[in-house]
């Protein structure tokens, strides 16, 4: 029998080279020690409904009438639907061409496009153009397309912004300074630097980049002519006042001349993330600026071979950029389960960030935004050479302690890349209230155990 | 008078097409792209012009993403978006009152009603929390919400709105797996599947996996649906073509691929995989089994992965032709997982439920060494996962609701014969001695104590097969097939569950 086609040896070197730590050798472990019984609390992921976080109900109202419009005509609908969610599905299903089953255009419902964009000009104040914004399933298959069409080889490189521990005053200069000397090195190599991309609020660490920050990397990308990636789909989750989320177009278009038309940028969104948490439905948005029609028009050509975005989802994203207003019936219901997830969230990033900084050799910046913690776990030599023997990064060693210890599932730092001999974990913000405390002081008792187990006594006198 | 536009529209195509073949050139790709790359000298931060044209352009683009074409929503599809807003905007412009979308496979956006029982248990998943109110039952059928219900203990926390595994939910894959075990008549496991957007992305990711550069082939009918052209451009492979034989009802001759297999290998091209669209798109065709048994051989021999697109399995109108997986076809002729590596494609999108806009769909992987499997669930895990609705809308096309026939030959001692004709269903019931005593005991007549028994249990009426004769020692009842479609797959699940009970109870 002739070899097979399709073995480990004769695979797309780039699969082999992929690396998706959220859902890597954590994970996979955690999933086994689940299967065995053992009680797990998974913080690996951004995933809120599955840690207890409940639907938002009047998106699910409307969807559901969507799914159903055979429903609309029963006299009874309105026993078990509130009007408002009624009159809402009638409006979204008559945006589609046909309802929830047929495809859309590849860019997404039209009138579903003009919401986000009416969406985007309340928020910056500037306008935004619904043939520029593009419908995907989940942000991230926006972020993939994108990357495909500015990526052509392994000579074009992307510059990713680096957490850092910096001192707030210094973040400005710092960044700078960083990210010249970056792009400086790759390009000695041989390397086109074509893109930059920033996550604000930030993945993992949580920061939210002040307006000065932005205008900073705006002013970058200008001068290095890069396109900028905009991944700012945890602007609903903010968690200090000092610096509310400011979108880079606004920051764009506030820079004025020549900046607001020549710098590119693609700005990133969905439905996963914020208060709304419907990871499971895969909606999100790219909105261009200043990219070229012809490039429009391949980006588009790429979108369609997709045919389109799932519908359901375009339903999520209208109403998630097309809230109630006041006087609407259900709006009452909305603003209080929406007010009480991010009170909750807040209160949630508090907890976590105080709790990682009581524990010994664990140093936790306060999450600003996004869902996540991002605590340092100053490893000792020991630990790190406990580590090697078992053949494991330091910071994967650690987690998978701490995660047969308590069942807790965290990502290891070096799954975001990290200073060298630097190592964090993440982990989520998410878990309910009432279990916080539980959990904090399960991992303040493994991890003081921990670094008990592996601080060099030599010399010191035990008390 | 009405002009269609697709007459036009199909010239078009064919001109546009052939202009296709004869400009797409790599080597015109490869000069822009040469031109683009500037490199930049050190940049001066004192200087605040730029030091190029904007980063992204046409001519910066990735040539991959240039080369590749995608005609079923292409050029002709703009214009037609066009003439449309033209008709609203000023009635009467052109020489036809409306567009008239024949370019694609979308049921729903032309008047295809969905299947309401899907749609039931799909809103019922959207929105689980009225699943707790009474005045729900009113609205939705009863089956609709045990089928919701049933669906929602498969999920962790009933989380609609979560993330799930990156294959898709388990509970789900179970019932897939079932649906196609009882398709093929040979097992699926679970984790063979993988549940995508839609069939499209599975079918991108096993390009991806394939194609290590241009050098890397994968066999495509010509003609083919073409999203397997855009595929193979995007991930930098050659599509190495064989052509279905037009006089023949577009049939397939192995001699012919093994034709293209060896011209491909000549010019140094290693061919990886084949890909087979049954029943076909466009040409409409259905293989014959042992056209299939010849491909899977062919596969096998050449040591290509083979490619199934059967997302059209239900779509098959003419009597004389069946559905035949291109799995239960290696399954039987011995071949098993050590034998041929065999990706099976369906969707949502097609078939009688049309739901293209849900994206749902799997693949079935069978025939890889673990090591490939990680690599692919790896590719699946860095999206996360596919979208729920369209996992539990896939779970509920392999497992459709059961036809009163279906129901009654799957119960215990019950046999049916097919309805062929009139009105009735006239199934045979082996009854358990325990049961004949109880029944005489009663002076009731076998098959009237059972008839008697399933009325005060389910409110289901029949009729006692002594009412009109049987063979002696023979127990019968008749069924009409008439209830409303909506109303049977309550009564399939009222039945089944009394008449386990009733065996439970009289088993000998």
């Amino acid at each position: 029998m002739a070899p097979k086609a399709l073995d480990y040896e004769s695979m797309n070197e780039n699969v082999k080279k992929v690396q998706y730590a959220v859902r890597g050798e954590l994970y996979l472990r955690a999933s086994e020690l689940q299967k065995e019984g053992k009680k797990i609390i998974f913080t690996n992921v951004g995933n809120p409904h599955a840690l207890g976080q409940r639907p938002l109900t009047f998106p699910r109202q409307v969807v559901a009438l969507c799914q159903a419009p055979f429903l609309l005509d029963d006299p009874n609908v309105g026993i078990v639907f509130p009007a408002d969610a009624i009159a809402r599905a009638k409006h979204y299903l008559s945006l589609t061409s046909g309802g929830l089953g047929a495809y859309s255009d590849s860019r997404g419902i039209p009138g579903v496009r003009k919401e986000v964009a009416e969406f985007i000009e309340r928020r910056d104040g500037y306008p935004s153009d619904p043939e520029l914004i593009f419908l995907t399933d989940g942000a991230s298959k926006g972020v993939m397309q994108t990357l495909n069409c500015v990526i052509r080889g392994e000579g074009d490189g992307v510059v990713l912004l680096f957490h850092t521990t910096w001192k707030r005053q210094q973040i400005g200069v710092l960044i700078i300074n960083d990210l010249q000397q970056s792009v400086a090195q790759a390009r000695s190599k041989g390397i086109t630097v074509r893109a930059m991309v920033i996550i604000n609020p930030g993945n993992p660490t949580g920061q939210c980049l002040s307006e000065a920050n932005l205008r900073e990397i705006l002013r970058f990308c200008y001068q290095e002519n890069l396109v900028l990636l905009g991944d700012e789909v945890y602007q609903q989750n903010i968690y200090q006042d000092e610096r509310p989320f400011v979108s880079s177009k606004k920051v764009l278009m506030d820079m004025g001349l020549p900046f607001s038309k020549e710098v590119q940028l693609v700005s990133f969104h969905t439905v996963s993330k914020g208060y709304w948490g419907e990871c499971g439905q895969r909606g999100g948005y790219f909105e261009m600026t200043n990219i070229p029609p012809k490039t429009v028009d391949e980006i588009y050509k790429i979108a369609s071979i997709a045919l389109s975005p799932n519908v359901p989802a375009q339903i999520f994203m209208g109403l998630m950029v097309n809230p109630l207003k006041p006087g609407d019936i259900s709006y009452e219901q909305f603003v209080r389960e929406s007010k009480g997830i991010l009170e909750s969230l807040r209160r949630r990033a508090r907890m976590m960030t105080d709790g990682f900084n009581s524990c010994r050799n664990v140093v936790c910046n306060f999450t600003e935004g996004a869902m996540y913690s991002f605590p340092q776990i100053r490893l000792p030599p020991k630990a790190i050479e406990a580590a090697k023997r078992a053949g494991k990064v330091p910071d994967v060693f650690y987690c998978l302690r701490l995660l047969e210890a308590t069942g807790i599932s965290t990502v290891p730092g070096s799954g975001f890349g990290q200073k060298e001999g630097i190592f964090h974990l993440r982990t989520t913000i998410l878990p309910a209230e009432e279990d916080m405390p539980a959990i904090m002081e399960s991992f303040k008792k493994f991890n003081d155990e921990f670094m008990e187990q592996y601080e060099d006594y030599r010399g010191y006198s035990r008390m | 008078m009405r002009r269609f536009v697709i007459g036009r529209g199909r010239n078009f195509l064919n001109r546009s097409h052939q202009q296709n073949l004869l400009s797409s050139s790599s080597s015109h790709c490869q000069s822009r792209f040469l031109s683009s790359t500037s490199v930049i000298d050190s940049p001066s931060s004192s200087s605040m012009a730029p030091t190029s044209s904007p980063a992204i352009t046409v001519d910066s683009l990735n040539p991959k993403v240039l080369k590749c074409e995608y005609a079923v929503r292409g050029e002709i599809v703009s214009i037609a978006q066009r003439l449309q807003q033209e008709l609203q905007t000023n009635p009467g412009s052109h020489s036809f009152d409306e567009i008239l979308y024949c370019n694609i496979g979308n049921p729903q956006s032309l008047g295809q009603q969905p299947i309401t029982f899907f749609r039931e248990v799909l809103a019922l998943c959207d929105h689980p929390s009225i699943l707790d109110r009474s005045e729900t039952q009113g609205l939705f059928s009863a089956d609709s919400i045990e089928r919701a219900w049933q669906i929602l203990d498969q999920i962790p926390g009933r989380a609609t709105g979560a993330y799930s595994h990156s294959q898709g939910i388990k509970g789900l894959r179970d019932t897939i797996a079932a649906g196609i075990e009882a398709r093929d008549g040979f097992p699926a496991d679970p984790n063979d599947i993988f549940l995508t957007d839609g069939a499209s992305p599975a079918v991108h990711m096993m390009m991806q996996l394939l194609i290590r550069s241009e050098n890397d082939g994968i066999l495509c009918p010509i003609p083919q649906y073409p999203l397997y052209s855009a595929s193979i451009a995007l991930h930098g492979g050659t599509l190495v073509p064989y052509y279905l034989d037009e006089a023949t009802g577009w049939g397939l001759e192995t001699s012919e691929v093994k034709k293209q297999l060896e011209a491909a290998k000549a010019k140094g091209i290693t061919v990886r995989a084949l890909v087979v669209i049954n029943p076909g798109n466009p040409t409409g065709q259905v293989l014959a089994e042992e056209n299939q048994r010849a491909i899977v051989e062919f596969c096998k021999k050449e040591g290509l992965v083979l490619l199934a697109d059967e997302v059209y399995q239900e779509n098959v109108y003419v009597p004389e032709k069946k559905f035949h997986s291109f799995k239960k076809v290696s399954r039987s002729m011995g071949y098993g997982e050590k034998d041929i590596s065999l990706v099976s494609f369906q969707s949502v999108s097609k078939g009688y439920y049309g739901e293209c806009g849900k994206r749902g769909g799997y693949m079935e992987v069978t025939g890889f060494s673990a090591e490939v499997r990680e690599q692919i669930y790896k590719v699946a895990s860095v999206n996360l996962c596919s979208n729920i609705s369209g996992q539990i809308l896939a779970s509920l096309v392999m497992s459709p609701p059961k036809t009163l026939e279906d129901a009654f030959n799957s119960l215990e001692g019950i046999t049916c014969n097919k309805a062929e004709g009139a009105m009735y269903l006239f199934p045979r019931i082996q009854l358990p001695e325990k049961a004949i005593k109880a029944a005489e005991a009663e002076k009731t007549v076998p098959d009237a104590f059972y008839c008697r028994r399933l009325l005060n249990a389910t409110g289901i009426v029949l009729v006692p097969g002594s009412g009109f004769g049987q063979v002696p020692g023979t127990w019968h009842f008749r069924c009409t097939i008439l209830p409303q479609e909506d109303k049977i797959p309550a009564i399939v699940t009222r039945l089944t569950d009394f008449h386990k009970n009733f065996m439970d109870k009289f088993r000998n």
